[in-house]
């Protein structure tokens, strides 16, 4: 419209108003537009109509499905927390049983060593006496024969012929003094 | 048939007989137990004496050699004649029997008696009397001069052991010990 002003202007044309349009280009206008939406109505409503009803159920049918898994999934999630609970109750339980078991192995072990510590010391402490009697008697035993060959070595060196006399008339005495032998 | 009992008890029976014939029985039986002791004793005189490589006539010399004058004339030639007949290793034996017969037939029992020194006639009489005491039993004593005994006395009566030597006691003390 303004370029047609703007024409009309410049050809020397006068329009009748300054921004509307000749009643019949108004007519005529009014009459392809509704020709072009009868016919716009007519022939694409239904397709338009029907892809819209076809998105909308497409899209309500992931909405269901999205509500079903979202449904499942929280079930399965709800079931996995249930076991979950429950896995957790028993492996506390399982824990327990373990601990309690492994307190009661731990306090039968611990008595079990006392007891071969206890037999252990008993025998250590009668091997150290077993140990100082053989020593003591080994030491005695040598210092017996010590003894003796000292005395021995004494008795050679004072027996003399006057000594020896007196032993054999010792010996004549004691065997005079016998009896019924 | 002739067992080696017979054949010793033989020898001991002839040995007897000729020491009494020369009228010194008590003196050669007392020199032929202590010769008798002397080869227990000495494992090379033995030895010598029994070796069969040895011709008789080498051992009776050397018996001569080892008796004369320690011995009497009767003991040296009973030894020798004992040694020449080859039964060198019955001659502990033979003269065991031979004391033994000569002091049954004095109603005696032979005492074996060891001494670390020689024992004074007046000793062994009344060490004779002493036992005869105390075994009751009239016993002969054959007196044998042991150094190894150390001092004092050993006797044995048939079985009867009576100890009185130094050796013992110390063998006692040890014990004790």
């Amino acid at each position: 419209m303004i370029a047609g002003a703007l024409l009309a202007a410049e050809e020397g044309f006068e329009a009748p108003h300054k921004f509307l349009p000749e009643t019949y280009e108004l007519l005529f206008g009014f009459i392809g537009f509704a020709v072009i939406l009868t016919a716009l109505i007519v022939f694409a409503g239904p397709v338009i109509k029907k892809a819209l009803a076809a998105r909308t159920q497409k899209i309500q049918d992931e909405l269901d499905r999205s509500a079903a898994a979202k449904a499942s999934a929280e079930a399965e999630a709800a079931r996995v927390k249930a076991d979950l609970a429950g896995a957790e109750a028993e492996a506390a339980g399982i824990v327990a049983d373990a601990r309690r078991e492994a307190e009661q192995v731990k306090a039968s072990q611990l008595a079990l060593i006392d007891v071969e510590l206890a037999d252990l010391r008993e025998k250590a402490a009668g091997e150290l006496v077993a140990m100082r009697a053989r020593s003591l008697s080994e030491v005695q035993g040598s210092i017996a024969l010590r003894s003796i060959e000292a005395a021995e070595l004494i008795v050679r060196r004072n027996l003399d012929q006057e000594t020896q006399y007196a032993l054999v008339e010792r010996y004549i005495d004691q065997v005079g003094r016998m009896q019924g032998v | 048939m002739t067992t080696d009992h017979d054949r010793i008890a033989g020898y001991a029976d002839a040995l007897l007989v000729l020491a009494r014939a020369e009228g010194n029985l008590d003196e050669v039986e007392d020199e032929l137990f202590r010769f008798s002791r002397a080869l227990e004793g000495s494992d090379s005189l033995r030895s010598t004496l029994t070796d069969p490589g040895i011709p008789a006539a080498k051992r009776q010399s050397i018996v001569e050699d080892l008796l004369g004058g320690r011995a009497s004339n009767t003991t040296t030639s009973l030894i020798s004649f004992v040694v020449g007949s080859g039964r060198s290793r019955d001659l502990p034996a033979i003269i065991a029997l031979l004391v033994e017969r000569a002091a049954s037939e004095k109603s005696k029992v032979v005492a074996e008696v060891r001494s670390a020194i020689a024992l004074t006639d007046d000793q062994q009489s009344r060490l004779t009397a002493a036992l005869s005491q105390a075994t009751g039993k009239s016993v002969a004593v054959k007196v044998i001069v042991d150094p190894s005994i150390l001092g004092g006395v050993v006797a044995q009566v048939g079985d009867t052991v009576i100890d009185g030597s130094v050796v013992h006691r110390l063998a006692q003390l040890k014990t004790l010990l």
